[in-house]
């Protein structure tokens, strides 16, 4: 299978797991050093260092933070990255392998050097356990029905994503992304219809949450849609 | 002031030129194209002789000769198309909107580019030997050389050498200006067969993702024109695409000239040319008649070439 069949076959995804289109984000409110630990398949993997200046800067946009470790971003994780005062940083992953992250302010005991090893202090971040603020963002391709569920409450919705609609000389464009939010009270709304390739935003409200959202049952498309025969 | 004349008539001309025919044969791969669309192709071919019109060499007053009804059998001609769609990028979307100043978006979601494997789509090779009828013409002028024989000892003396076969030569050499595959067609029935081999690579594909390629692209048809540029009939396009430069065409060609430079060479003459064996009775060495230049002409009877000594 290639990676474009995957990426469009995926089945799965998870905030605690990040990879490919899923991202998380994440505002910090103090300035200050913080240390920012990867997990990869649920192991330590490597940290990287970042830095939350005081100032925000005109232009925040939010920061990207490309946990992966592939040989060309092993010097900027090494250099560590930079952030404004109450600007987002998305963290996001590689396709190949489900990553995690947790950010730790470096005053904590332990939370300064780069260790990857993950300390027992509480984390100001943590991609298994979002808070309050936090978002999770993802595109889902497969068509079918999702079961949509905080993992961390008995929250729980659907998600119907559509089969894809040939519409002969007219090229599909995608339409802006969906939004809920994730509370004490559930997923609001908990019944979402989505295109296919449209994006998804969940914001957390008021509860900690780790999402998951599941294909229970693939849309395989009408037997008609055997368009290119 | 021509010193000499050396003729070689249209009969040896055909002579060697039949010879030519009967031994060539070409099998190579090669790749070509650019952009959307690239091919790789496996091409087997010889001269045909077994037509009823026979592959003929004309010699022409303007100095050139023409080859004509010399007709392609493709033992093979397979085409593996290769297509890179373009790019497709989504995701970009606005996480975080700017509540504070109106379309404004303090996060972004990082984009996704799709179709960037290249090519993302490899039809089977199109086996097109039994759709394509080619004829080569080819417009040749020629030339004399000095060949310097590799052989040659240097204590060798002239006379030694044209005993022991070293000796040096002026040949006849041909350099082909034009070589032409015309036509080069195509049977249209060949569109059947690209559409059933273009449905049956994407058909390989999950439903869903085949289904969402064609979405994306509005569908077989937009694809088909918009992207792979066929607006007209496949079989045009193919040959389109086979003339592309540097392509299949262009290689056969090469093939063709190559072959014909090297087997269409003829010796003239020795230089020096023996006129006299030595008479060691007589106490005379050989007489050797140095060779300065030879030029030639052609008309339709015979190639002419004149000497001058020196």
């Amino acid at each position: 299978m290639t990676d474009l069949e995957k990426l469009m076959m995926q089945s799965k995804v998870d905030s605690g797991a990040l990879s490919g289109p899923s991202v998380v984000a994440h505002r910090f409110d103090q300035a200050g050093d913080y240390v920012v630990r990867v997990l990869k398949r649920a192991r330590p993997s490597h940290a990287v260092r970042l830095t939350v200046g005081k100032r925000a800067r005109k232009d925040a946009a939010g920061t990207h933070l490309n946990v992966t470790r592939a040989a060309s971003a092993e010097k900027a994780l090494a250099k560590g990255i930079r952030a404004s005062h109450k600007e987002y940083v998305l963290f996001k992953a590689p396709s190949d392998a489900p990553h995690a992250v947790v950010v730790h302010a470096t005053g904590a005991a332990e939370a300064g050097d780069l260790k990857p090893d993950i300390p027992a202090e509480t984390a100001e971040f943590d991609s298994r356990r979002l808070g309050p603020g936090d978002v999770f963002s993802t595109i889902l391709f497969r068509p079918g029905t999702y079961v949509l569920k905080n993992k961390l409450s008995k929250a729980a919705g659907t998600i119907a994503v559509s089969y894809p609609v040939i519409t002969p000389r007219v090229p599909y464009k995608v339409p802006g992304p969906v939004r809920i939010k994730c509370g004490r009270d559930g997923f609001r709304p908990a019944t979402i219809k989505m295109k296919p390739a449209q994006g998804l935003v969940i914001t957390m409200v008021d509860t900690e949450a780790r999402i998951t959202i599941v294909l229970e049952s693939p849309d395989e498309g009408p037997a008609s849609a055997a368009a290119a025969s | 002031m021509t010193d000499f004349t050396v003729a070689v008539s249209s009969d040896v001309v055909e002579e060697a030129f039949a010879d030519i025919v009967e031994d060539f044969s070409a099998d190579f791969g090669g790749d070509s194209g650019s952009g959307v669309v690239q091919l790789h192709y496996e091409v087997a071919f010889h001269f045909r002789n077994d037509t009823a019109v026979k592959p003929r060499i004309t010699l022409n007053d303007d100095n050139t000769l023409s080859v004509s009804n010399l007709k392609v059998l493709w033992d093979k001609l397979d085409v593996t198309i290769g297509i890179d769609l373009p790019t497709w990028t989504i995701g970009g979307f606005c996480i975080i909107p700017d509540l504070v100043h109106k379309g404004g978006c303090n996060l972004r979601a990082p984009t996704v580019t799709l179709f960037g494997a290249n090519p993302d789509i490899t039809l089977p090779p199109l086996k097109l030997d039994g759709f394509i009828n080619s004829e080569i013409t080819i417009n040749t002028s020629v030339a004399t050389a000095h060949v310097t024989n590799a052989n040659r000892t240097s204590g060798e003396s002239d006379y030694d050498a044209h005993v022991n076969q070293h000796a040096n030569e002026w040949q006849l050499k041909i350099h082909p200006r034009h070589v032409n595959v015309l036509p080069i067609e195509i049977d249209d029935s060949v569109a059947a067969v690209f559409k059933a081999e273009f449905s049956q690579a994407l058909n390989s594909l999950p439903a869903p993702v085949r289904d969402m390629i064609l979405a994306i692209f509005g569908g077989v048809e937009w694809l088909i024109e918009h992207i792979l540029g066929i607006v007209g009939e496949i079989s045009d396009w193919l040959v389109q695409q086979l003339s592309v430069p540097h392509g299949l065409l262009d290689a056969i060609e090469t093939k063709i000239i190559d072959h014909f430079e090297e087997k269409f060479t003829r010796t003239l003459t020795e230089d020096p040319r023996l006129l006299m064996k030595p008479d060691p009775a007589k106490s005379l060495g050989p007489l050797m008649l140095p060779i300065a230049a030879l030029s030639l002409t052609i008309n339709s009877h015979e190639i002419v070439a004149e000497g001058k000594v020196g």
